[in-house]
Order: C-alpha cells, then sequence, then structure tokens
C-alpha cells in the first residue's frame, strides 16, 4: 500500500523519509515539489495526483507536509486516514503538534512509531492507546533500569480479552472522563441579518483516565440530532440502532469519539450580523459598516469575536471608527480584520468606515463578504444534551464532565 | 564538516561511551544526522556491533540504522545474523517482534536462509505480537524467494491462522495471503472464510475492516437471503468514523445491487447521507475523493443527490481542486426542480471576481453542458451566455462565445431569435481571438438570415490584410464562401478581395493554401462547390468533450480505487505500475548516493546529477545526429508534372512549416541555381512585393520519398512549406534545404 512516507518543511527540504519496502528515490520530490509551487497556487494542486507513472497523496498540517509514495491500486482514503493517523499519533507521543522543530527533536521516536504503525505497507497499530504498550516501555525506562530489570513488560496484546483500541490493566488515579462536544457553525448571512443558509458541523471528543476496562452508556435528549453521524470504532453500532444510545469502552487518553452533521438548529444564531458595502465610483473608496450583536439570551458571555474583510488588492488608507475593539489592516494582504475581545451584553457594537482603492485601475465588480469568528462556551446549537452518562464497572469515584463549545466554521456574512 | 569527519568522531563517541545513557544519545544523534542525508554507511561495523546492547531504545535505532545502510554493506551483513539470531531468542516478545521484522525487511538473498527458519518459528510464537509480525514478514520472505513460500507448509499454515482468536494475526494472514497469491488472482474466497471474517468484523481495527471489505466486495453471495444478510451487517458500518471504511461498505452495497436489482434505490438512498457528510466534516484532501465517488454515483444516478444540490456549491475557501469537482457534480444532478438554483449559482460564479479565470471558464463550459441536457434549460442559459458577452472581460468572453456557438449547434431554431439580433452588436463588442473565429462562425452558418448578415462580415474582410491571427482567417475564408453562395449579389466582391488577399498577401502557408483551393474549386465546379461548401450537416446533438458512458460503468465496477480519482479505468495505468519497477531500480540505485540536504554532500549529489543529465543530452544527441546519418541524396533528374506536382501538394498526408534565416540576402535566380545544383526541382517562381515564392520538390535516392516545397523568401528570413507522406524525412529534407540554403 504505503512504499514511502516523506515529511516535508514549507521549503520543501525532507524532515524524515520512511520507507517500508524498497527505496523511493529523492527526485520524485523534487518534481513534486516543482508541481507543488507552479504558478504560485501552491494549495490548489490536488491531493492525489500521478508524477512519474507513481501516484502520491500528500496532506498538509501544522506547516508540514506529509506525503505518501503509494504502489498498488486500493482505496484512495485509507491513504488519507492513515496520513492523518499518523499526524494524530505523533501529537500524542511528542505531548505537543508535530512541527519541523519537533519532528526533529523526537526522531528517534517518531521511526519507532512509523514502524508499529505500518508493516510491509500494511497500516497494523494506529491507535495511540495500543501504541503506548510497545513504545511506552522504551519511553519511560533509562538505559540502566532497563539493564538492571530482568523482568519484561509483557504486551496486553498477548494477553486474552483485549480490545483492538484498549490494553488490559490500564491504572489511572484520580479517574476521570471528559467529553468536548464542539459544534461548528457554518453559515451565509445576507446584509440584512437575514441566514441564507446554514448548517453545524460536530464533534464530541474525549479524554479519558479511567482504569481497566470500563463500558460507558450515553443517553442524549434528542437522539435524531446525530442522524448523520460518524462513530469510533469503539462504540457498539447494535445497541446504538437498537436503543439510540451509546455504549463503549473508550479507548485510553484522547480521542474523538463521534462526529455529526445537522441542519437544525435549535437556537437563534447567537450572534447577530448585518452590514453593508459600497464601491464609491466617483471618490474610489469603499464605503462599509458592519454591526454585530448578542442576541441569545442563553449565552453568557462569548469570546474571541473577530470580523475579517479581505479587500482588492492595492487597497490603502483605511479610516474606520469602531464602538468596541481595535481594527488591524494589513496591506501585504490587503484584509481588515476587527476584533473585540468581549461582547456587551444588550448593546449593538459597530465597525463603520471606508477604505481607498488605488488610483489606477477598475473598480471591482464584486463586493468582498466578511468572515466571522466566534467561540461561545456552554451552548449547543443543536440542542444535543447529555441526559444521562453511565460508567460501570469501576467501583471508584470518578470525575466526569461535559462541556459544550458553539464555534463558527465558515461564518460569512455578505454585503 | 565533510562527512568522513563527522563518521570518525561518531565512531570515536561510539566506542568511548561505556555508560549506556550515554550510547543512546550518541545513537540518536547518529539517527537524526542519518535522515538529514548524511551517508553513515561506514559506520556500519561499528554499529552491528552496537547492536548487542540490551536497551531496546538502543536497539530499536541500530536496526533502523542497519536496513537502511544493509545494500551498501553486504559483506558485513553477514556479521549481525548472529545478533538477530539470538535477539529472535530473547524473552521479551518486543526484541524478538523486532528482531524479526529488521530481519526480513533486509530483503537479501544471502540470509534468506536465517529468514525462512525464523519466520516459521515467529508462526509458531506464544506471543500475538511476534506473530503477527512473523505473518507479515512471510510476504517479504516471499519477495525475495517466492518457492520458499508459495505451496509450502508456510502458506498453508497462514490460511489456518485466519482463524486464530488474536484479530490482527487473523486480519495480517488475510492481507499476506492475498499478496502472496496475487498473480493467481488474491486468496482464494470461500463462504466459510467470509462468514468468519464477518462474524468477527466488530473486532478488526478500520484497516482490518477496510480489507474483509474488499474481500467481500468480490465475494458472490450464493443466495438472496445470503446478501440481505450482508447489507444489514454491514449497513451500521455505514457510520464508521473511517472515511475508507464507508466507501469501502458503499462498495460492497453498489456491487450487491447486481443481485438485488428491486433494492437499488433503497440501497443508494442508505449510501447517499454518509457521504454527503464526510464532504462536510473532513478536510479538503478527503473530500476530494469522496467528491470524486459522488460524482460518479451520480452520473450513473443523477437524481440521487438533486435535491441537495446546495451541497455542493461552490465556497470561496476551497482550492480550485474542489471547486472543478463540485462543479462536475452539479452539471451531472440537474434536473428540472434544481436547475433554476444551480444555473444561478453557477453564473454567480462566473462574475465572481475572487475565484479564479480558469473557474469562471470552467463555469461557463458547465452552463453550456446543462444547456445541452435539456432544451428546457435553455432560455436561462443564452440569456446568461449573452449577458456574459457584455461584461467584456476577455477570458469571460472567449468562453462564453465558444459555448455560445455549440449552443446554436444545438438548439438552432431557439436560439438564434435572440442571438441574430444581436450579432451586429457583439461583432462591435469582442476582442479575443476565439471568440472572434466563433462569431464568425455563426456568421458564416446563419448570418444570411439577418439582412446585415453580410455586411458585418464585410467588417471583418476590410481589416483582412492586417489580421495577425492565422485562425480568423482560415474561419473567415470559409465564412465568406458559404454566404457567397447564400447571399451572392451581397458578398461577390467581399469573396474576390478574401480571395486576392489571402492568395496574394497572406504570409500564412495555410492561408494561402486554403485560398488557392477555393478559388480553383469555384473556377472548376461552381455548383459542386456549394454543395461542398453547404453540405447538409448532422444535427449535433451531444458535446464531445463528454465522458462515453461505457467509461463509468468500467468506473463502477472500479469504486474505491484510484480509477475513481483519476477518471481512467485501472487498465489504463495498470501496465505502467510495472513499467514504474524498472524506473525504480534505477531510482534506488540512484538513491543511494543518498543526497544531504546541507553541505558539499548535497553539492556533490547535484553535481552527479548534472552530469547524469548532461550524458542523457547527449545520448539524445547522438541518437538524433545517428538519424541524421541517413543523409538526403537526391535523384539527379526526377520530373513530375505541373498537375501531378498540385494532385500531391493538395493530398500530402502531411505537412512541416520550418523557419530559418540566411547568412546573406539573394536574389531569385541564385536561389533556383542553388536549389538545381542540388537537384532541387523547380515547380514554379515568382515575385510578390519583396518576397519570392518558389515551388519546388525532390526525390531522395534510398527512400524514394518525394517532397514538396514552398520557400517564401523575405530578406534573410525564409519560410518552409513541405509536404509528403513521411513527417520524419520531411524534417529531414527540411533540414537538407536550410543547410544547403545557408551553406
Amino acid at each position: 500500500m504505503i512504499k514511502s512516507l516523506f515529511i516535508l518543511n514549507t521549503g520543501g527540504d525532507i524532515v524524515l523519509e520512511k520507507h517500508w519496502q524498497g527505496r523511493t528515490g529523492r527526485n520524485i520530490i523534487s518534481q513534486f515539489w516543482n508541481e507543488l509551487t507552479k504558478g504560485n497556487r501552491t494549495k490548489d494542486l490536488p491531493p492525489i495526483i500521478r508524477i512519474r507513472r507513481q501516484t502520491l497523496i500528500y496532506i498538509r498540517k501544522y506547516n508540514l507536509l506529509y506525503l505518501v509514495v503509494a504502489d498498488q491500486d486500493t482505496s484512495p482514503l485509507m491513504f488519507i486516514e492513515f496520513l492523518n493517523r499518523v499526524i494524530e499519533v505523533f501529537s500524542n507521543f511528542f505531548s505537543t503538534e508535530p512541527t519541523e522543530t519537533s519532528v526533529k527533536e523526537n526522531l528517534p521516536k517518531a521511526f519507532e512509531l512509523l514502524g508499529e504503525m505500518m508493516d510491509n505497507v500494511f497500516p497494523v497499530t494506529t491507535e495511540s492507546s495500543m501504541l503506548r504498550d510497545m513504545i511506552g516501555a522504551t519511553m519511560k525506562s533509562t538505559p540502566n533500569t532497563i539493564e538492571n530489570s530482568k523482568k519484561f513488560a509483557t504486551l496486553s496484546s498477548d494477553q486474552v480479552g483485549g480490545l483492538p483500541w484498549r490494553r488490559k490493566n490500564i491504572k489511572h488515579s484520580p479517574n476521570e472522563i471528559f467529553f468536548d462536544v464542539i459544534e461548528s457553525i457554518n453559515a451565509t448571512i445576507e446584509r440584512s441579518g437575514k441566514c441564507l443558509n446554514s448548517e453545524i458541523i460536530s464533534k464530541i471528543n474525549c479524554e479519558c483516565k479511567l482504569s481497566g476496562m470500563p463500558t460507558l452508556t450515553m443517553v442524549f435528549n434528542n437522539s435524531s440530532i446525530l442522524e448523520d453521524v460518524s462513530f469510533h470504532q469503539c462504540i457498539n453500532l447494535d445497541t446504538w440502532e437498537r436503543r439510540k444510545i451509546l455504549d463503549f469502552i473508550p479507548p485510553d487518553g484522547q480521542f474523538e469519539l463521534l462526529t455529526y452533521r445537522s441542519n437544525r438548529m435549535q437556537t437563534q444564531i447567537p450572534l447577530y450580523t448585518s452590514g453593508r458595502f459600497n464601491w464609491s465610483k466617483k471618490k474610489r473608496r469603499g464605503k462599509f459598516e458592519v454591526i454585530l450583536q448578542l442576541r441569545n439570551s442563553l449565552v453568557k458571555s462569548i469570546e474571541n469575536v473577530s470580523v475579517l474583510i479581505p479587500l482588492a488588492q492595492g487597497c490603502s488608507s483605511p479610516s474606520i471608527k469602531t464602538t468596541n475593539g481595535a481594527v488591524f489592516f494589513n496591506d501585504q494582504t490587503f484584509e481588515l480584520k476587527w476584533e473585540i475581545k468581549k461582547m456587551p451584553k444588550n448593546k449593538e457594537v459597530s465597525m463603520k468606515g471606508s477604505i481607498k482603492l488605488p488610483s489606477k485601475g477598475s473598480i471591482p465588480r464584486e463586493k468582498p463578504v466578511a468572515i466571522i469568528t466566534f467561540s461561545i462556551e456552554g451552548l449547543c446549537m443543536s440542542g444535543l444534551k447529555v441526559t444521562n452518562l453511565n460508567i460501570s464497572k469501576l467501583k471508584k469515584k470518578i470525575f466526569k464532565g461535559v462541556k459544550f463549545i458553539s464555534k463558527s466554521g465558515n461564518f460569512t456574512l455578505k454585503f | 564538516m565533510s562527512s568522513s569527519r563527522v563518521i570518525k568522531s561518531f565512531r570515536q563517541l561510539l566506542n568511548e561511551s561505556k555508560e549506556q545513557s550515554r550510547r543512546r544519545v550518541v545513537i540518536e544523534q547518529i539517527i537524526s544526522a542519518m535522515s538529514l542525508g548524511v551517508n553513515l554507511s561506514p559506520l556500519f561495523a561499528d554499529m552491528v556491533k552496537a547492536a548487542q546492547t540490551t536497551d531496546l531504545v538502543q536497539k530499536k535505532m541500530i536496526y533502523l540504522y542497519i536496513c537502511k545502510y544493509a545494500e551498501e554493506n553486504k559483506e558485513l551483513l553477514i556479521l549481525s545474523t548472529g545478533t538477530f539470531q539470538r535477539d529472535c531468542q530473547s524473552q521479551d516478545p518486543l526484541v524478538r517482534g523486532l528482531s524479526l521484522r529488521s530481519m526480513s525487511s533486509l530483503m537479501n538473498k544471502e540470509l534468506v536462509e536465517y529468514m525462512a527458519r525464523e519466520i516459521k518459528k515467529g508462526l509458531m510464537d506464544r506471543s500475538n505480537y511476534v506473530r503477527r509480525i512473523a505473518v507479515l514478514a512471510t510476504v517479504k520472505l516471499f519477495r525475495v524467494s517466492p518457492e520458499l513460500v508459495l505451496g509450502t507448509e508456510i502458506e498453508k499454515k497462514l490460511y489456518s491462522m485466519i482463524a486464530e482468536v488474536d484479530p490482527y494475526v487473523s486480519i495480517n494472514s488475510v492481507v499476506a495471503l492475498n499478496e502472496i497469491l496475487a498473480s493467481k488472482g488474491g486468496i482464494s474466497i470461500t463462504q466459510k472464510i467470509i462468514i468468519h471474517l464477518l462474524k468477527r468484523f466488530h473486532e478488526f481495527t478500520h484497516w482490518g475492516q477496510s480489507i474483509v471489505l474488499g474481500l467481500v466486495a468480490n465475494y458472490a453471495p450464493q443466495s438472496e437471503q445470503e446478501c440481505l444478510q450482508i447489507l444489514n451487517l454491514l449497513d451500521n458500518y455505514l457510520k464508521s468514523g473511517n472515511t475508507s471504511v464507508i466507501l469501502a461498505v458503499s462498495k460492497v452495497f453498489i456491487n450487491l445491487i447486481n443481485d438485488l436489482p428491486n433494492l437499488r434505490n433503497q440501497i443508494y438512498d442508505r449510501i447517499k447521507n454518509p457521504l454527503i457528510t464526510l464532504v462536510s466534516c473532513t478536510g479538503n484532501e478527503m473530500a476530494y475523493p469522496v467528491l470524486k465517488h459522488i460524482y460518479l454515483i451520480a452520473t450513473q444516478l443523477p437524481n440521487l443527490f438533486a435535491s441537495e444540490a446546495s451541497r455542493f456549491f461552490i465556497k470561496g475557501s476551497d482550492p480550485t481542486y474542489l471547486q472543478e469537482i463540485k462543479i462536475d457534480i452539479l452539471c451531472e444532478i440537474v434536473n428540472k426542480q434544481n436547475f433554476k438554483q444551480i444555473i444561478f449559482a453557477l453564473a454567480s460564479y462566473v462574475i465572481n471576481s475572487s475565484l479564479n479565470e480558469q473557474i469562471s471558464s470552467y463555469c461557463i463550459r458547465a452552463i453550456g453542458k446543462i444547456a445541452s441536457q435539456l432544451s428546457s434549460y435553455f432560455d436561462m442559459v443564452i440569456d446568461y451566455l449573452m449577458e456574459f458577452i457584455e461584461l467584456d472581460i476577455p477570458h469571460i468572453v472567449e468562453a462564453s462565445m465558444i459555448i455560445l456557438k455549440d449552443v446554436i449547434r444545438l438548439f438552432p431554431e431557439q436560439s438564434l431569435e435572440i442571438v441574430l439580433p444581436e450579432l451586429k452588436r457583439l461583432s462591435e463588442i469582442i476582442h479575443t481571438e476565439e471568440a472572434k473565429v466563433s462569431l464568425i462562425w455563426i456568421l458564416g452558418e446563419f448570418g444570411e438570415k439577418i439582412d446585415e448578415g453580410p455586411y458585418i462580415l464585410e467588417k471583418f474582410v476590410e481589416t483582412f490584410s492586417e489580421e495577425s491571427s492565422e485562425k480568423i482567417k482560415l474561419e473567415l475564408l470559409t465564412s465568406v464562401l458559404k454566404m457567397f453562395f447564400k447571399r451572392p449579389p451581397e458578398s461577390k466582391k467581399m469573396l474576390g478581395v478574401i480571395l486576392h488577399e489571402a492568395t496574394e498577401n497572406s504570409n500564412e502557408p495555410d492561408v494561402i493554401d486554403r485560398g488557392l483551393f477555393y478559388y480553383r474549386l469555384i473556377s472548376t465546379d461552381i455548383n459542386k462547390t456549394k454543395s461542398i461548401v453547404l453540405y447538409e450537416k448532422e444535427k449535433f446533438t451531444r458535446f464531445t468533450e463528454n465522458d462515453p458512458l461505457e467509461l463509468f460503468e468500467i468506473l463502477m465496477d472500479e469504486f474505491n480505487t484510484f480509477s475513481v480519482v483519476y477518471k481512467k479505468p485501472y487498465d489504463q495505468f495498470k501496465r505502467i505500475l510495472h513499467k514504474n519497477e524498472e524506473e525504480e531500480e534505477e531510482e534506488e540505485e540512484d538513491s543511494s548516493t543518498d543526497s544531504s540536504s546541507f553541505s558539499e554532500e548535497e553539492l556533490l549529489d547535484q553535481i552527479q546529477q548534472n552530469v547524469n543529465d548532461l550524458d542523457i543530452n547527449q545520448q539524445n544527441q547522438n541518437q538524433q545526429n545517428s538519424q541524421e546519418e541517413q543523409e538526403i541524396e537526391l535523384v539527379p533528374k526526377f520530373n513530375l508534372e505541373p498537375s501531378e506536382f498540385q494532385n500531391k501538394w493538395m493530398n500530402s498526408s502531411h505537412n512541416l512549416n520550418f523557419d530559418f534565416e540566411l547568412d546573406e540576402e539573394l536574389d531569385k535566380e541564385s536561389f533556383e541555381e542553388i536549389l538545381k545544383e542540388n537537384n532541387f526541382q523547380v515547380m514554379a517562381s515568382g515575385l510578390i512585393q519583396s518576397t519570392i515564392k518558389i515551388f519546388c520538390y525532390g526525390k531522395d535516392i534510398s527512400s524514394n520519398q518525394i517532397g514538396l516545397f514552398q520557400l517564401l523568401i523575405t530578406g534573410v528570413n525564409v519560410k518552409l512549406n513541405a509536404k509528403g507522406t513521411n513527417p520524419q524525412f520531411l524534417k529531414l529534407f527540411a533540414e537538407y534545404i536550410a543547410t544547403v540554403l545557408t551553406e
């Protein structure tokens, strides 16, 4: 399946290369890099391409580019899934985002992980918690203790009753499990403030530090919200089909329990947005106004609100007044950004102003859009609630919690 | 620091560091340097010695090193077998596994005996972990020595290991067998194996599940009941967290439709939502292949996704590759309910300046495709096309005119009503080449239907001599001739002008040719000419750029593979995969002179690379030279009748244009003399203003090939137009003439 993996930095230099079968020459990398940087449209090269009659698949994350060379005609998604898994595993084991620096610092560990994750071009163990079993021993121990103790750790995979995603004999103290329900709102808002279309893309992340083999059941107030859902492998699909409750033995550590998509919103979008934008031919200026208001009584606070307006090339000399927050104009990217640390309650905030067009050239036909970002804790747009979370087979005291976060996904205001 | 000094200092450090924790750091440094690209191969013996450590961390790193440099140190490799064998006996399953995995990765013929022995032992190991590794190691053994695996007890053992309790061992055995037996079509899929694997499906990792699903997709269930059982069992897995599992389940479902045709719609309905969710919930990289699959399904079942059109609308943040595939999907799912919404969306992308030009042209083509599907979409489309043309943005006008032309061919009656009254205005606002060509084509084809038709054409004819585009000139010639037969009184004069301009005052050989051709046609038989020019055209019903329907049927069979992404059947790149292997071997060799991403190493490699390139260039040149050695030598007294010449000139299958420069200016007579000296026969010559025009020909002695030439010489610039039956010889001929004339 995957013959070789290359990790490249933003300059196209190889940070790491791992070959599972044969060795792929570096020449193909320079050819790939030429393709990628051709015409300065680096983000437009499809993630699956053929170069020198070989199939290459790449993804990007944290300023690194992960590229694999494929050798067989198998499922294209398997490769991309595998790369995503590599990034996730690296994050877990490096305890930080895998950047050029952190990969280089953790090089031996990275090779160790890749060696276990794929063997003979087939992905084997890709769950962090299972990998910990194989890599864990070498991570903590100092060489001397290994030399002194003649006892070898028994692998949980050699014990009966383990699961593909959870090893046996896990011990934690204290025992705790936390869930984050993160809902991202994609919406397009008209200048009048009317919402043209919207959807919610959500996921439930979990951090699990529980001992033994606990079985969890999670019950929701309204399971029909989870119509378009994808589950982590640990979830018992039969129970879900029959009783619409989640029944699972969780992996150890951090993982994504499920993702779902929903078109229905139970509450109003908490941030009212409206605005206008006009290009004035005579003055060669763009005049605009953006108004925001908190409008959901359930919301206590809304944080990190920002409005980003990408303007036409060559725009300059902004003249802007705001009631709250600060405005920045980047004269390289021609982006205007308005940031509001804390939104006041029951009060409109606004930004009003104008921007100069370059003295030559045509007036843009199109109005720009405003991209709005925000995040709100304690609110769930889809109306999903966890009504019951039960943990069995564990006698000890357990700390558990569910946190809700709603945030902007692709949230744009059309002037 | 040069690499020899690096090696020296590493060697010293290894020898000096007695303390384990210090050694570990040294080895870590070696690994880091290795992956930077520094060639540390000379340290091999030292590292093999160091492998005897009991520290697993060091051992792992050292084995990594050994695997990397084994190829270059074949003779030293035998030293390491002792360590490998000892480690295969270790108490610690991690060490046994590591040793087995590393050893089998060496792919070394010499070690094959040891390898086979340890793998067989590994298959019986008490640890699941070691058995998992041993199973996959059999494939590596197979690659080096197939005879040690195929049809032996190892193969038998693998079949029995599918039944093992450990899900990894079980699935690895399936993977291994599938690969070992690839030439026989993979693992033999029996009902027993399928039932066994499906029963414990939930135990497998996503990767294992994908493999099993691949087998199930190729499995032919024996009864309808069995089909339904599989369907019900796998249905839940459309909710899997792993996209490749979802797609693999979809493939199984689609294959089952053949057995359950009456469930076709329900089955597609089941996979619809999971696929759409994948598009919105995953990153761009994942969305791309998923969208390609949705597109493929849409070609088979356009209505399935019709109500979900807005899911495929473009987002400004989408990279071009997503935008294109989304537009493709929109074209497929258009129907009577959603066409307004879709055409409106596409039109808004056309004029959206934040999207790039490529996409706006792509949208215009998409709009044209939609119009071609149903005449009821057509009104809306033509309004938009006319609007786009008014925008006066070059790339939009260009694409719109081309599509307008195609739309008129599809629906002449309806569209002409709208377009004809606008032709005059269009002729004034259109500036770009392709757009003009399309407009002139429309005028030639339908221009007679409006009063001012001939006069619009005439305007173009007036500027014919200043026109620099050959394409426009050619189209104009044809259109004027067509118009002449439809509206003779108004067009007679213009035809005369254009034929004169084309034959006498043009530099483009093709334009002259076509002018001469028309001229002769008309002077030979005017009625016949009419029937040739205004032939009855076949009704045009489908855009040629639309893909053949059979292609999609093949691709449905290859669902969930790269074929769908490339929109090419596997057959078209399967053979190429084989060729690849040869190429790879080359590559493997050149990568052994590992390039380093820093220092002189890189430079050296670069130089090496350049030298290689140089060799290739030289080789190419040599090849060319050897071709040129078949030198042209002309038959001294070869003669063609003028009519023969003309006949050959008009009917030659190949045409070559070749421009070159002379060292000095010559007059017409000197040219003819030089040509004659070299056995070229001059057919005709003349002087048009300051351009010398010569028609000549010649016949090569050895090959009997005849070449016909037209030379247009202005000062020192020579435009050569050569015609003949063999393109290679034409090139030789042309080069020969150039040499003759320049010497």
